[in-house]
């Protein structure tokens, strides 16, 4: 199977930079990133991918099993960065990405210089001690959402499965297709997501990292936040002053030079 | 634009976000809906917080950022937090330089037709998914031949499409339950065997599935679910059906075993008649079943004489497989017995084989590679039809395909009206080998490739021992195979013409014994010089046996037995040994022994005693001819 193309991989930026990966969260697709990869393409060799099941990703590499856990995401991180045959990449995971990237960073500490985390959560549904920000039922209600929603998540990816080259529209479909999958695979990505503990994975990292977090962020509050960058051994925070879960999208100018600062710092 | 009715009365609920997201303007419609005062919402609360908690999450990971991207969002379906409840509605919202414009419009209705149409969805596509588990898993069982392959399937079919993390599989033989094989991620050892149930059910959080069969109940499945995120539930309903089905399965699979058994034995039965003992030739056999062990295949070695002096070897090949692959192959093997005969010779042999084939159309396009070896001369004839060529082992080492002699399969359409045959000789040490294209052919290479591994394979084991020459050959070339066929082995050794006389401890028959010697020694190629240093070295040692060895026992025996080897690279060798019962003496007697053994030494090249079980004394000497 060719990964690359498996996972839509796209790389940009001078050969010898250092290589930047960009891993979009749930709910989306690489695309999250078009404001930031400009900041970075002329500094960095940045590698964009989507992960399996999302975007425009091979849908029929998806599977069940394999993904119903986040380590199988990771494997499919790790596969992408032994086909590319880069040095060790500064990894910036996006919401659950950060997870994924963390994942793979304990499995394959030699593929990863750096881990920048934005918005990450080890787990999302309270514990006892444990402030994620969500109960149990509230996730199911998510999923319950995202059912109503079943004609939004399918009707634009329709085309892209049967792949109708005649169809005039395509091009445009596909234009628009942003943020849109299978809607089975968007509802298992949910509760993979949703429903993974990995906060016995944090200690185990050793890869530096950074955990960007956003002032008001009810997918990833504060607490979380602090959690993680407690936990994570060798680790910084930076809090940008931001509303919402998507700061590449809503405030990349602020993520940008964040992240810009710790390399930097290094 | 509060106070404008147009605005604040309108039948959907409007709202105005600035550039964070915060709501600076919402309708009264809206107010009224989420039951809210406007002073609590503007400036300080952002659309989010107006909706029910999975539309919140939905809104931050999903529609916030296709807001942010493409500008507008249209006709998606969230709930609004209300006073009384939940309210669904329709959103639709556009962007602009200073904010975004939500409209929202009730969806009650609506709502509730479309998730009876998306509950039917889910129910149709549900009932598909058992339908598609249950009929991989059937179409796995009914491939499955034998009781162990359904274990197999059954476990299989466990952790793969019926989605367990772990499966531990108990069968019932005997009336008590056996740990067929646990199966999955975590390599937990079983427990003790539960009961199997009435019907499918829950047992501390693990699904255990009986396995009833129409008479009888045959085992239990025991199953643990997967609890990865996102892992689905089992199924409850397929499994009880999958339950069934493996019930069935193994109600075939045991009515099968008894009846593959009686095949095994017929086959067995047919493979187990051993050539008559004779010194001048060795053969070693090998019968691996394919894999599918259920299945008798028709295959067959054979070897027996065909005259005093000429013995048959044979390996043949019956197309398909099952009882009635069997007993055609006994037929076969049976008529060849009956036709081989004095003055018939390989070629006539399969003439008449496809007569014989034409009365008995399950032996049709059976393969056979026959030989007659004449053990007095080493003179090999041989044909093939339709079969792999024999295979040459030189004892020198080389290894040679015999090519000629070849002819198409048994009974088949085309024949030819001659069937041809070739002959080789053998040289005393040398080895043929026949098989079946089980050994070597494999549908990864080609034939070529195949025979090439074969004689290299040979090659290596020229000089084993001829038993495990076999296995060792057989094991080597089956490595890369999933043992699918079954495959035949006959593997010969002539050792050539063998001298071998008994005389009483009284010696009436010593002069005979030394003309018969000396005859024996001319054939082989000895000159008049090496003939009778070897004459008098030998008589020597007979003479030794009888006064020592004979211990006074008048009917005592010496056993004299000669040889022709011919080694790698040298020239041949006789080797005579002279056996008897007796011991080594006291020092007196052994020294009368050791006179003989003195005069014995400066005839031969080689003289050896051994003492281990009675008194061997073993000559050798080269007898001048170089190895061809």
């Amino acid at each position: 199977m060719d990964v690359l193309a498996r996972n839509n991989v796209k790389v940009s930026g001078p050969t010898d930079g250092p290589p930047l990966v960009l891993a979009h969260g749930f709910g989306c697709d690489s695309a999250m990133w078009r404001h930031v990869v400009p900041a970075f393409e002329n500094s960095h060799r940045v590698v964009l991918f989507d992960h399996t099941g999302a975007g425009a990703s091979d849908l029929s590499a998806y599977d069940p099993v394999r993904h119903s856990r986040l380590e199988g995401y990771a494997s499919d991180v790790v596969e992408i960065l032994q086909a590319l045959e880069l040095p060790p990449v500064r990894f910036v995971g996006h919401s659950v990405s950060a997870m994924i990237g963390l994942l793979a960073a304990v499995d394959r500490p030699e593929l990863f210089e750096r881990l920048v985390l934005v918005g990450p959560s080890p787990r999302y549904i309270d514990d006892e001690g444990y402030h994620g920000g969500f109960a149990q039922a509230e996730i199911d209600e998510l999923l319950v959402t995202m059912d109503d929603n079943y004609l939004g998540w399918s009707a634009h990816i329709a085309p892209m499965i049967m792949g109708v080259p005649e169809r005039p529209e395509l091009g445009e479909e596909l234009t628009s297709s942003f943020c849109r999958t299978d809607p089975d695979i968007a509802r298992r990505f949910a509760r993979t997501t949703f429903l993974s503990d990995n906060r016995s994975d944090l200690p185990r990292v050793r890869t530096p990292s950074l955990v960007v977090q956003c002032r008001d962020d009810v997918i990833a509050p504060m607490a979380v936040g602090e959690y993680v960058h407690e936990h994570l051994p060798n680790s910084d925070m930076v809090v940008l002053d931001v509303t919402g879960h998507c700061p590449n999208l809503s405030a990349p100018d602020q993520l940008v030079s964040a992240v810009e600062a710790w390399f930097d710092a290094a | 634009m509060s106070s404008d009715p147009a605005w604040a009365e309108a039948p959907v609920g409007l709202l105005e976000l600035g550039p964070d997201g915060t709501c600076v303007a919402i309708n009264r419609t809206l107010l009224a809906w989420t039951g809210r005062r406007e002073d609590d919402v503007l400036g300080r609360l952002r659309l989010s917080e107006l909706l029910a908690v999975g539309g919140r999450i939905f809104w931050e990971t999903h529609l916030a950022p296709l807001l942010l991207v493409e500008g507008r969002l249209d006709e998606v379906a969230l709930e609004l937090r209300a006073p009384d409840g939940r309210l669904p509605v329709l959103l639709s919202a556009i962007s602009h330089a200073g904010g975004t414009r939500v409209a929202l419009s009730n969806a009650h209705d609506r709502a509730s037709y479309e998730r009876e149409l998306l509950a039917a969805r889910r129910a149709a596509e549900l009932s598909q998914r058992r339908l598609q588990a249950l009929q991989t898993t059937t179409a796995a069982l009914s491939r499955a031949v034998g009781v162990e392959a359904v274990g197999e399937a059954v476990l299989d079919a466990a952790v793969g499409v019926l989605g367990a993390a772990t499966a531990t599989l108990w069968l019932t033989t005997e009336g008590k339950p056996r740990l067929h094989g646990v199966r999955g991620a975590r390599g937990e050892s079983a427990g003790p065997a539960p009961a199997p149930p009435e019907a499918t059910a829950v047992v501390d959080g693990q699904v255990l599935v009986p396995l009833h069969g129409s008479g009888s109940t045959h085992g239990a499945l025991l199953l643990l679910p997967r609890d990865d995120a996102g892992a689905d539930p089992l199924d409850l309903e397929v499994l009880d059906a999958v339950g069934q089905q493996a019930g069935l399965a193994l109600d075939r699979a045991h009515r099968y075993e008894q009846s593959a058994s009686v095949a095994h034995e017929l086959q067995q039965s047919l493979l187990s008649v051993p050539p008559p003992p004779d010194p001048r030739y060795e053969v070693a056999t090998v019968y691996r079943p394919g894999v599918q062990a259920l299945e008798v295949g028709g295959d067959w070695h054979d070897a027996f004489l065909v005259e005093p002096g000429v013995l048959a070897l044979v390996v043949g090949d019956v197309v398909g497989r099952g009882l009635a692959a069997a007993s055609a192959m006994g037929q076969l093997r049976s008529a060849v017995r009956a036709v081989a005969g004095p003055g018939v010779g390989p070629a006539r042999l399969l003439s008449r084989l496809d007569a014989f084939v034409d009365q008995v159309p399950a032996a049709g396009m059976a393969t056979l590679a026959y030989a007659e070896l004449d053990l007095t001369t080493g003179l090999l004839r041989y044909a093939c039809a339709g079969h792999p060529p024999p295979l040459l082992m030189r004892a020198s080492g080389e290894v040679e395909l015999l090519w000629e002699g070849r002819s198409t399969p048994l009974g088949g359409f085309v024949r030819p009206l001659e069937r041809t045959a070739a002959e080789v000789r053998l040289a005393p040490g040398d080895r043929v080998l026949l098989c079946t294209d089980g050994l070597f052919e494999r549908r990864t290479r080609s034939l070529d490739e195949g025979l090439d591994l074969l004689c290299a394979a040979a090659a290596a084991t020229v000089h084993a021992p001829l038993e495990r020459a076999v296995q060792g050959l057989t094991r080597s070339l089956l490595e890369d195979e999933q043992g699918r066929d079954d495959v035949c082995v006959l593997l010969l050794s002539w050792t050539g013409e063998v001298f071998e006389w008994s005389l009483s401890a009284d010696l009436t028959a010593l002069s005979r014994t030394r003309k018969e010697l000396r005859a024996w020694l001319v054939e082989c190629g000895a000159g008049a010089q090496d003939a009778d240093d070897l004459v008098l070295a030998t008589s020597e040692a007979i003479a030794n046996a009888a006064e020592h060895g004979g211990a006074g026992c008048p009917e005592a025996s010496v056993r004299l037995r000669a040889r022709v080897e011919r080694p790698a690279d040298a020239p041949q060798e006789v080797v005579i040994s002279v056996r008897d019962h007796g011991r080594w003496r006291p020092p007196t007697e052994a020294l009368e022994r050791g006179r003989g053994m003195l005069i014995i030494s400066q005839l031969v090249d080689d003289l050896q005693v051994d003492t281990s079980d009675g008194t061997t004394v073993v000559l050798r000497s080269r007898i001048g001819r170089a190895s061809a």
